[in-house]
């Protein structure tokens, strides 16, 4: 144990040069420093006054800074219609009629092009979707009829009542 | 030689609610059709089984309805021959 303490003491050792249980562990860096570097009180409060900025100063530091806000703001509602007036308000109407009018006159827009398809909306989609999609009647009626109509095809067989060929009189 | 065929559709014909039947071949030509089918459309009708069988591997031969307020139309094709029905709806 002592052995530990003096090794992290260093060259602290006490009055009397050797470590005791007063002894402290680290040594002090601005004891050690010396007492020179030691600030008095009332020079540290005399600094931090002149430090702080006086009413006046602040009072412009403020103004900058509404200044420069002022500059990089684009007020919107300053800019309303009150800034255009009447004339050229009517002036940017007919102008934006003639640039936008022959797209609104397509033909495909008003020949009726959407009645002519043979897919449309439905108001009640869930309701046809919902129903069943073919009634078991219908469905062993073509099973039915299918299969008949198979075996019917399976017996087609040609009958014929003449010769298939007819060989060519050759003289 | 094609009285059997004639006797199915005769058969169709005769159920209730149909209105028309036609049977066309694997090549989409018509067999038979009754009087009010034009039987141009046996080769729409092939075309729309062959399409529709690919939607589902598991079902080659799956009943088609087409259905509008009052009539339906169902296909289903059986071996070479598909077979259409048109129907009122009641």
């Amino acid at each position: 144990m002592g052995c530990s303490l003096s090794s992290c003491c260093g060259d602290s050792p006490d009055q009397n040069g050797e470590p005791s249980e007063r002894t402290t562990l680290l040594s002090d860096p601005v004891a050690s420093s010396g007492t020179e570097q030691r600030i008095p009180s009332d020079e540290l409060s005399g600094s931090y006054c002149s430090s702080v900025p006086k009413k006046s100063d602040e009072q412009s530091v403020m103004n900058k800074i509404l200044h420069e806000t002022a500059t990089n703001v684009i007020d919107v509602a300053a800019l309303g219609p009150h800034a255009i007036e009447q004339n050229e308000y009517l002036e940017r109407k007919n102008f934006y009629q003639i640039k936008v009018g022959p797209h609104l006159n397509l033909p495909w827009l008003h020949t009726g092009a959407y009645d002519k398809c043979i897919l449309f909306d439905i108001p009640d989609p869930e309701r046809i979707v919902a129903s069943l999609p073919i009634s078991i009647s219908d469905y062993n009626l073509m099973c039915k009829m299918t299969a008949d109509v198979s075996k019917a095809m399976e017996g087609l067989t040609v009958n014929h009542k003449e010769d298939l060929i007819v060989p060519f009189q050759i003289p | 030689m094609e009285a059997n065929l004639e006797a199915e559709l005769y058969e169709i014909m005769k159920t209730d609610g149909v209105t028309g039947a036609i049977l066309s071949d694997e090549h989409g030509l018509c067999l038979l059709a009754s009087p009010d089918v034009k039987p141009e459309m046996a080769g729409i009708l092939s075309a729309i089984v062959q399409h529709a069988s690919m939607i589902d591997n598991r079902n080659e031969n799956p009943v088609i309805n087409f259905e509008g307020d009052s009539r339906q139309c169902l296909i289903k094709k059986e071996g070479s021959v598909t077979t259409a029905i048109f129907k009122k709806i009641s």
